[in-house]
């Protein structure tokens, strides 16, 4: 962990993996986009972060 | 509860990662800044029995995640990619990114956590993803054609 900026700057282990490819993939310098549906409209004054918890 | 004020007034962090999509491409050293998923944990204190999670998106996208991938260091709530807000089509306002599993897991559109005791499929996961997702161990899809069927008729 280092600082950067002020703020602490982790490096994820998939950076330093032994393996940093994990078998099957491929490199690719595009970020693809894959969406299931119509994108969200974000409202700032009405958005919540909800944190709940499931109890059975 | 969190207001975006709340969350942004939050102690941020940045992480540089590698992003792997089950579609079988890798992404390299990208930089994410936002709230560390620890910081959430922290703050609500779930019950000590709960050892998964349901991820709540916006759009109606869910995601399950084992705590002990939660916690990890490299797991964040990011509002930043390399310096710049995250553009609509990568997760605006809020992307959970979970960079040591597949990014079907990394979901956008955030809104939500729900602590849960037993593990649940969410959106992909009940279509036949994998329940976990570690793409070292190619964990892309249920072996047991059987065990979806099952799940998806309890639902």
């Amino acid at each position: 962990m280092s600082q950067a900026n002020g703020k602490k700057q982790i490096v994820s282990p998939t950076v330093t993996h032994s393996r940093r490819i994990p078998p099957g993939q491929v490199t690719t310098q595009k970020f693809p986009v894959y969406d299931i549906g119509p994108r969200a409209i974000f409202n700032k004054g009405k958005w919540r972060f909800v944190i709940s918890e499931k109890v059975r | 509860m969190l207001t975006w004020d709340d969350f942004m007034n939050l102690p941020r962090i940045e992480v540089v990662a590698d992003f792997h999509c089950v579609t079988r491409w890798s992404k390299q050293n990208m930089l994410w800044e936002g709230v560390r998923t620890k910081t959430i944990y922290d703050l609500v204190e779930p019950d000590s029995y709960a050892k998964y999670l349901m991820i709540h998106c916006m759009e109606g996208y869910t995601t399950n995640v084992p705590i002990e991938d939660f916690l990890k260091e490299d797991c964040l709530f990011a509002c930043n990619l390399n310096g710049k807000p995250l553009e609509p089509e990568h997760g605006f306002p809020l992307r959970h990114v979970i960079p040591q599993l597949y990014a079907w897991k990394s979901a956008k559109y955030v809104y939500g956590v729900e602590f849960m005791l037993e593990d649940e499929p969410g959106y992909w996961e009940l279509r036949g993803y994998h329940i976990h997702g570690d793409p070292w161990k190619e964990e892309r899809f249920w072996d047991d054609e059987m065990k979806v069927w099952e799940i998806r008729k309890k639902k």
